[in-house]
C-alpha cells in the first residue's frame, strides 16, 4: 500500500543543508498497525508528514496505493485527503468554533456528501464512541481524552484506508492514553484500517504489529 | 457547506465582539457617509438630464481676451439670438432667458413669484410639459403668461385659469397678461426655475437694449440640430462676432490684449447645457455648484470608505494568526484553497451586508440634518433609481472583495504543515499593515490640517475690517411692491424724528448677502485717455458715506445743495490710481455707452464693497436715475438694537404692507457671504472627526492584538525586571513611528491643497507651519490615548499569569 524508495529530506541551512531523512526505504502493507519510534529530532514527524502527503520529499520515490505521489497534482492529493487519508494530531486540532457534531461532519462536507447520508454517518460514529450526549458541546467544554476521541472520530468518519497519528496520546495521561490506543487497535482489527502512528512509548508501540525505529534520519 | 461557513462566521463574529463592533461601526459610518455624499454628487450631476436629447442643448458664452486675463461671460446682447437663428441653419430652436421677482394681482389678491422671460421656442425645446394649453403657441401672443401648476392653484384655486387676465409688475409698470397655458411642476434637477413665464420683450430693461450689441443682460440657450459638429459651428459663428464687435476687438488690441491660440480676440462658444450646473466659472441661468466641490465630496467619501476598509483588513489579517490552525486543519481535511478563500470572503461579506443594512435606515435619519448643514437639495427618491441600486450593489461587492479578499488570500497561501507544526511565526504581514496605518493617519492628518487652515481663513475673513461700519447699519431689501426711491423718501420722513436712528440712505446692491439672497451688480467699461477702464457703479442715496462711516480722501460727497450731482460721481482710490491722474476731482469721464459725461466730485477711501474673494476694484458712487435703489440702509445707535429692529419693522409695514420685512444687520450679511466657505470648513471638520475616530478604532483593535501576541514576551521582560515605562514604550514605539511618517507625508499635501484653496481669495491668511504641526500632534495625541490604556494594562499585568497561559 505504501512504499518509500530512497526517500530523503533536507532543508538548506546557510551554504550547506540540514538532512532530516536519509535514504529511507519502507513498505507498509494494508491492514498493518505501524509505530514509528525514535528520539526527538530523529525525523519521525517529518516521515509521517511525507507519508500523509503534507510534505514533499527532497529525493526518492513514494508510491501511495501504487501511484507515484510526486506525479500527483494538487487536486488528486486533495482527493486523497478527503477520502483515503485520515489524520489524528497530538494537539487534537479541533475547530474551536464548531460543536462536536459539526467537527466530525466537516470532512464529509468537503466530500460533498448528501445531507441525509452525512447525518447517519455522524450519528453512527457518535453512537460507537458513546458521545451522543456530547454532540452539541464545543471542544473547550471537553476533557483532553474526549477531544482526542472527537479527533479520531473525525479522522475515521470519511472511512479512510489509512490513519496517520502524530503522538496521539502525547497530551493525555495514561488512563486516557490506554483507551485511545485500544480504540486504534480495534479500528485496525475490526475495520481493517491501516494505522501509522508516531510515538515515544514502548507501551503504545505494543498495540501495533510492526515498529519502525528511526535514528538520525535513517531507519534501523 | 455554506451553512457550515455561515455558522462559523457568525460564531466568530460573536466571539470577537470588539473586533466585530469596530468593523461594524466603521463600515456602517462609512456606508452612510458614502451614501450621502455619492448620492449628493449623483444628484448634482443629474441636473437638466430630464430634457429630451439634452446633449443637443447649449448655452452660448463669450470668451474675451482682456488685457489682464481672458474672461468668460454668458450674458448676451438682445440681437444675438435673432442673428444666430437667421444665419445658421444648425440652430433648431433657441430662447433668451432671464428671471426676476414679480408681483401678480388677481381679483384684488397679491402674489409674489419668480418670473422667467423667454421666447416662443421655450416650451418646444425644453421638456417642461404643459398640462393645459399647447407648447408652440404658449408664448406666441405678446401678452401671454404661462403659470406652473402650483402658481395657478394658488391664484385660481379650482377655477380654470386658461384665458383669465392677470396684472403683473416686475421692476416696471403694471401690465395685463392672459394665461395661455399651465405647466407641470418643474423637476428639482432643473437649472431653469420659474413660477411663471412671459415673452422676453416684457423684461424691464428690454426697450433700452433692443438692437444693441454692446448691452448684455440675458442667457441664450440653443438646441442645435442632432449631429451638429459644435466646433465647426463655433468656427462658423466667428464671422458674425468679428463683424459685430469690430470696434471692441480694435479696442482690445489697442489696450494690449493677447490673442487666443487660434488668433481670435473674442469668441462665441457653446457650453453643453448639461455641464452648466456644475460649472461655476460663469454666472447666469440657474444655481451652480463647483465641480471641484463635488470632487472633494467624492474624495471624502472614498477616504472614509478607505479608512473603514483598512480597519477591516488590518483586523482580519491581524487576527488570522489565531485562525491559522483552523485553516491548516481544513486543508488536511481536504479543503481546496478557493474553498478556504470563499469562507473568509464570506465572513467579510456578512459584516459588510450587515453594515449596509444598518446604514440605510441611518441614512434616512441623518438626511434632514445633512441637508440642513450642507445646503443640499438631495431627495430620497434618488435611492430608488436602478442606476443607484446597481452601483450600490457593485460598490458593495468591490468593498467586500477589497476588505475580505486580501485576508482570504493571506489565509489560503499559508502552508498547512507549518501551521499545524506550530512553526509558522505569522508576522501579521507587517509591511502592508504598517503601510495601511500610515495611509489612514495621513488622511486623518491631512483633513485635520485642512480644517485648521480653513477655519483660520474663515475667522480672518470675518474679523477683517472692511473699511465701513457693518455693526450699526441695517439693510432692508426693497422688494417688488414699492419703488426704491419712493420708499427711501418715505422711510426718511418716518425716521426723522426717531432719536435712535442716525441716518438713512439707499443703495443699488446689498453689502454681503441678505436674507433675500439677492444681488445686483452694474459694471461698465469706457475709454479714458485712450485706455479702456472698467469699473463698478453703486447707485446710492444722499448720506451714503455718512451712513457707512466712509472717509473722503479728497473732494466732497453728494450734497442736496448741488443740483448737478445727478451727473456727478464719487470714485474710490483704486479708480483714481487706475486713472493715473494726480488730482482726479473735476475730471470728466465720458461714458459713451450711456451717452453721459460724469464729473468726478470726490474720492472716497477704499472699502471692500465686494466679498474678500476679490481685491478692492475700481468703483464709483453715482446718483443715476436709470439705476434702481434696491436696498435701504439705516444707521442706528448701538444700544437696544432689538427695539430699533422692531420699530423699523412697523414702519416698513406701513410703507409696503404686503411685503415681508427682511432687514438684517450688515455684519450678518457679511457672514452670510462666506456660507460656502463655512460649509467647506464644516465638511472638513466632519470628515476629519470621522477619519480620526475610525482610524483610532482600528488602531485600538490592533494594539489589543499586538499585546495579545506579545503577552509572553511582555511576561518574560517583566520577569527579567523591565519597568512599566519601558513596556509601554515597547508597545507604543512602533505605532508612534507610523504616525510620525504619516505626518511627514500629510503635512506638505495639506499645505499644497490649502494654498490652492486660498488662491481663491484676494485676502487670505498665511499658512503657519505650526497649524499643520498641530494637526499631526492632535492625531498623535488621540492615537496615544487610544493605545495608552491598553499598553498600561499589559504593563501592569502579573507576568506569572501571562507566562502560565502560554
Amino acid at each position: 500500500m505504501i512504499q518509500l524508495r530512497n526517500i530523503s529530506k533536507h532543508y538548506p541551512v546557510g551554504f550547506g543543508k540540514h538532512e532530516i531523512l536519509k535514504e529511507v526505504n519502507l513498505v507498509i502493507h494494508e491492514g498493518e498497525f505501524v509505530s514509528i519510534m525514535g528520539p526527538s529530532g530523529s525525523g519521525k514527524s517529518t516521515l509521517l508528514h511525507i507519508l500523509g502527503l503534507l510534505e514533499e520529499p527532497s529525493d526518492g520515490e513514494y508510491l501511495f496505493q501504487g501511484e507515484l505521489v510526486h506525479k500527483m497534482n494538487d487536486k488528486k492529493r486533495t482527493q486523497l485527503h478527503r477520502g483515503a487519508i485520515g489524520f489524528v494530531f497530538q494537539a487534537y486540532h479541533l475547530i474551536d468554533e464548531l460543536t462536536v457534531y459539526e467537527n466530525i461532519e466537516t470532512p464529509l462536507l468537503y466530500k460533498n456528501m448528501p445531507s441525509s447520508e452525512r447525518k447517519s454517518r455522524v450519528a453512527d460514529i457518535l453512537d460507537r464512541f458513546n458521545m451522543v450526549a456530547k454532540k452539541d458541546l464545543f471542544p473547550n467544554q471537553l476533557s483532553g481524552g474526549q477531544q482526542q476521541l472527537v479527533g479520531i472520530a473525525r479522522a475515521i468518519v470519511a472511512e479512510p484506508t489509512v490513519i496517520f497519528a502524530d503522538e496521539p496520546t502525547g497530551n493525555l495521561h495514561s488512563d486516557q492514553a490506554k483507551s485511545i490506543m485500544e480504540l486504534f487497535a480495534e479500528l485496525n482489527k475490526k475495520d481493517g484500517i491501516t494505522i501509522v502512528q508516531v510515538t515515544h512509548s514502548d507501551l503504545n508501540a505494543g498495540y501495533g504489529n510492526k515498529v519502525i525505529e528511526i535514528m538520525d534520519g535513517r531507519v534501523k | 457547506m455554506l451553512r457550515n461557513y455561515f455558522k462559523i462566521a457568525l460564531r466568530n463574529l460573536w466571539k470577537h465582539k470588539t473586533n466585530t463592533f469596530i468593523n461594524l461601526l466603521g463600515l456602517t459610518v462609512a456606508f452612510t457617509i458614502c451614501l450621502l455624499l455619492l448620492l449628493s454628487v449623483y444628484f448634482e450631476f443629474s441636473f437638466d438630464k430630464f430634457h429630451q436629447q439634452p446633449e443637443d442643448l447649449y448655452r452660448t458664452y463669450f470668451k474675451v481676451q482682456q488685457p489682464e486675463k481672458p474672461i468668460l461671460q454668458s450674458s448676451m446682447p438682445e440681437p444675438m439670438l435673432k442673428a444666430l437663428k437667421e444665419q445658421f441653419p444648425a440652430v433648431q430652436y433657441g430662447t433668451r432667458y432671464n428671471r426676476n421677482g414679480c408681483e401678480i394681482v388677481y381679483n384684488g389678491k397679491h402674489f409674489f413669484n419668480e418670473l422667467a422671460f423667454g421666447d416662443p421656442d421655450f416650451f418646444t425645446m425644453f421638456n417642461f410639459p404643459l398640462e393645459k394649453g399647447n407648447a408652440p403657441q404658449a408664448l406666441e401672443g405678446r401678452n401671454n403668461i404661462v403659470l406652473t401648476r402650483a402658481t395657478a392653484n394658488a391664484i385660481f384655486g379650482n377655477e380654470n385659469p386658461i384665458g383669465k387676465q392677470l396684472q403683473v409688475q416686475s421692476g416696471g409698470p403694471w401690465k395685463a397678461f392672459i394665461v395661455s397655458a399651465v405647466a407641470a411642476e418643474i423637476p428639482t434637477t432643473s437649472s431653469i426655475r420659474f413660477d411663471a413665464v412671459v415673452p422676453f420683450e416684457h423684461g424691464f430693461t428690454y426697450p433700452a437694449t433692443v438692437g444693441k450689441w454692446d448691452a448684455t443682460n440675458h442667457d441664450i440657450i440653443l438646441r442645435l440640430k442632432h449631429g451638429t459638429d459644435v466646433k465647426a459651428f463655433e468656427k462658423a459663428v466667428q464671422g458674425l462676432i468679428n463683424l459685430q464687435y469690430k470696434d471692441y476687438i480694435g479696442d482690445l488690441k489697442r489696450d494690449g490684449a493677447v490673442a487666443a491660440p487660434n488668433g481670435q480676440y473674442m469668441e462665441l462658444l457653446m457650453q453643453p447645457y448639461l455641464n452648466m450646473h456644475t460649472d461655476s466659472s460663469m454666472r447666469g441661468a440657474g444655481e451652480t455648484i463647483s465641480r471641484s466641490y463635488l470632487y472633494m465630496l467624492l474624495s471624502v467619501a472614498v477616504f472614509v470608505m478607505f479608512i473603514a476598509c483598512i480597519n477591516f483588513i488590518n483586523l482580519s489579517v491581524g487576527r488570522s494568526f489565531t485562525r491559522t490552525r483552523e485553516v491548516g486543519l481544513r486543508k488536511t481535511l481536504g479543503a481546496l484553497p478557493f474553498q478556504v478563500g470563499l469562507q473568509f470572503w464570506g465572513e467579510a461579506a456578512i459584516i459588510c451586508a450587515l453594515a449596509l443594512l444598518i446604514s440605510i435606515p441611518v441614512f434616512y435619519v441623518v438626511l434632514p440634518y445633512y441637508k440642513a448643514v450642507f445646503g443640499s437639495s438631495l431627495e430620497t427618491g434618488v435611492l430608488n433609481q436602478p442606476v443607484i441600486i446597481a452601483s450600490i450593489i457593485g460598490s458593495f461587492l468591490l468593498v467586500t472583495l477589497l476588505a475580505g479578499g486580501y485576508p482570504a488570500l493571506v489565509m489560503t497561501r499559508m502552508d498547512a504543515v507549518n501551521i499545524l507544526k506550530g512553526k509558522l511565526r505569522l508576522k501579521t504581514s507587517g509591511g502592508l499593515r504598517n503601510g495601511l496605518i500610515i495611509g489612514q493617519f495621513a488622511i486623518a492628518i491631512l483633513l485635520i490640517g485642512c480644517t485648521l487652515v480653513a477655519w483660520n481663513q474663515l475667522n480672518f475673513l470675518r474679523a477683517r475690517p472692511l473699511g465701513y461700519n457693518s455693526s450699526q447699519v441695517v439693510s432692508i431689501p426693497v422688494g417688488q411692491e414699492v419703488n426704491g426711491r419712493e420708499a427711501l423718501e418715505l422711510l426718511r420722513q418716518k425716521l426723522n424724528a426717531e432719536p435712535s436712528v442716525l441716518s438713512v440712505t439707499g443703495l443699488s446692491k446689498n453689502m454681503g448677502v441678505g436674507i433675500d439672497g439677492g444681488s445686483y451688480t452694474f459694471s461698465l467699461g469706457f475709454d479714458y485717455k485712450n485706455r479702456n477702464i472698467s469699473m463698478e457703479w453703486l447707485n446710492v442715496g444722499y448720506d451714503f458715506t455718512q451712513t457707512m462711516d466712509l472717509a473722503m480722501a479728497s473732494g466732497r460727497d453728494f450734497s442736496r445743495n448741488f443740483s448737478t450731482d445727478s451727473s456727478g460721481i464719487v470714485i474710490n482710490e483704486q479708480m483714481a490710481r487706475k486713472m493715473g491722474v494726480k488730482d482726479p476731482v473735476g475730471e470728466i469721464l465720458q461714458i459713451e455707452e450711456l451717452n453721459l459725461p460724469m464729473k468726478v466730485i470726490g474720492v472716497v477711501k477704499d472699502f471692500n464693497f465686494q466679498s474678500l474673494h476679490r481685491p478692492v476694484e475700481p468703483m464709483g458712487l453715482v446718483m443715476y436715475k436709470e439705476m434702481p435703489i434696491n436696498y435701504l440702509l439705516v444707521k442706528v445707535r448701538p444700544d437696544n438694537l432689538p427695539v430699533i429692529m422692531g420699530k423699523l419693522k412697523t414702519h416698513w409695514a406701513q410703507i409696503a404692507p404686503r411685503s415681508e420685512f427682511r432687514g438684517s444687520f450688515l455684519d450678518e450679511n457679511i457672514n452670510r457671504q462666506y456660507n460656502r466657505e463655512e460649509r467647506f470648513t464644516q465638511i472638513f471638520v466632519y470628515a476629519a472627526v470621522v477619519a480620526i475616530v475610525l482610524s483610532c478604532l482600528g488602531l485600538f483593535a490592533l494594539a489589543v492584538l499586538a499585546i495579545m501576541q506579545r503577552t509572553r514576551e511582555i511576561g518574560i521582560r517583566k520577569a527579567l525586571g523591565a519597568s512599566t515605562v519601558s513596556i509601554v514604550q515597547l508597545i507604543t514605539k512602533d505605532f508612534v513611528k507610523l504616525i510620525v511618517i504619516a505626518m511627514i507625508i500629510a503635512t506638505p499635501l495639506a499645505w499644497y491643497f490649502m494654498s490652492i484653496w486660498l488662491k481663491d481669495f484676494a485676502f487670505s491668511v498665511q499658512i503657519q507651519w505650526w497649524w499643520l504641526l498641530a494637526a499631526g500632534l492632535i492625531a498623535l495625541a488621540v492615537a496615544l490615548c487610544t493605545i495608552g490604556y491598553q499598553s498600561l494594562k499589559a504593563a501592569f499585568a502579573n507576568p506569572v499569569k501571562s507566562l502560565k497561559t502560554e
